[in-house]
């Protein structure tokens, strides 16, 4: 982890490429669903790879793109979901719990989502299709929460965490974890 | 491993990653049925020319552009000068005729 004066180096390029690309996947998985068949299921197939080497990046990786560094105990989540009410949670340099959660929650949703999607060419093909529609809008609201704890989050510790998403860089506080 | 070794093996990722996305995208969207581009309406007008090959001539079917099975005369179109002239306007007239009796 390199350190900058009171900025530290937090997100690593894969990391930061893994997640906008995503970003830009799910729009266009969204807006290609109705109509173009083939950017909608390319993109699928994509997300797939991104999730597939983002669990490989999550045990080979530095420290906070690890599983390690972000999956904490159900009580520390909720510990950190009390505080959130309280209005003075503990800051984190890389995800805390319940970012930690949701990344895990997102990667399971959109394998589901993708995966179903796939499966809709075999057989049973209205059971799959009703599920990967199902799968992509619980997704959807997953990323609304996801983006509505990140709005929080930059609030509460002052601190833009979707430019420290793009830059790789966070700021240093004393009492991190 | 050290900081400097992860950085690479990250930016390594990135760029097997872009590689996935490469595969995945390039040429864009294959032509579909439903399509009707200048290449796909050229090609249809190739296929819909009259051969040199008697069978050819005779069978609406026998277009596939390979030397006929039985003759075994291949399928030569004439030059471009010629193709798509009136077939496509006597057809048009023709379906035009028959709605018109029919209606």
């Amino acid at each position: 982890m390199r350190l900058e004066r009171d900025r530290a180096s937090v997100w690593d390029p894969f990391v930061r490429m893994f997640h906008w690309s995503l970003v830009l996947a799910c729009l266009a998985v969204w807006f290609s669903a109705e109509e173009w068949e083939w950017l909608h299921v390319q993109t699928g197939y994509f997300i797939l790879v991104l999730i597939g080497m983002r669990l490989l990046w999550g045990l080979l990786g530095p420290r906070h793109a690890r599983f390690s560094d972000f999956l904490y105990s159900p009580r520390r989540t909720l510990d950190y979901l009390s505080d959130l009410r309280s209005g003075s949670p503990q800051h984190y340099l890389g995800h805390n719990p319940a970012g930690g959660w949701m990344v895990i929650l997102l990667l399971l949703f959109l394998s589901g989502s993708a995966g179903s999607g796939m499966l809709t060419a075999f057989e049973h093909a209205e059971f799959w299709e009703d599920l990967h529609e199902g799968l992509a809008n619980l997704t959807l609201l997953m990323i609304f929460v996801h983006l509505g704890g990140v709005l929080l989050s930059s609030v509460l510790h002052k601190e833009n965490l979707v430019a420290a998403m793009w830059t790789g860089m966070k700021k240093r506080r004393d009492a991190n974890v | 491993m050290s900081e400097t070794g992860l950085t690479r093996l990250s930016w390594l990722f990135v760029a097997v990653t872009l590689g996935f996305a490469v595969a995945l995208f390039q040429g864009g969207a294959p032509a579909v049925a439903g399509d009707d581009h200048d290449e796909a309406r050229d090609l249809r007008h190739v296929m819909e020319e009259p051969s040199s090959c008697p069978i050819h001539r005779a069978s609406a079917v026998c277009r596939s552009g390979w030397p006929c099975r039985w003759t075994g005369i291949p399928f030569e179109p004439k030059s471009s000068a010629d193709r798509v002239t009136a077939a496509p306007d006597e057809r048009a007239v023709r379906i035009q005729g028959e709605f018109s009796l029919s209606a």
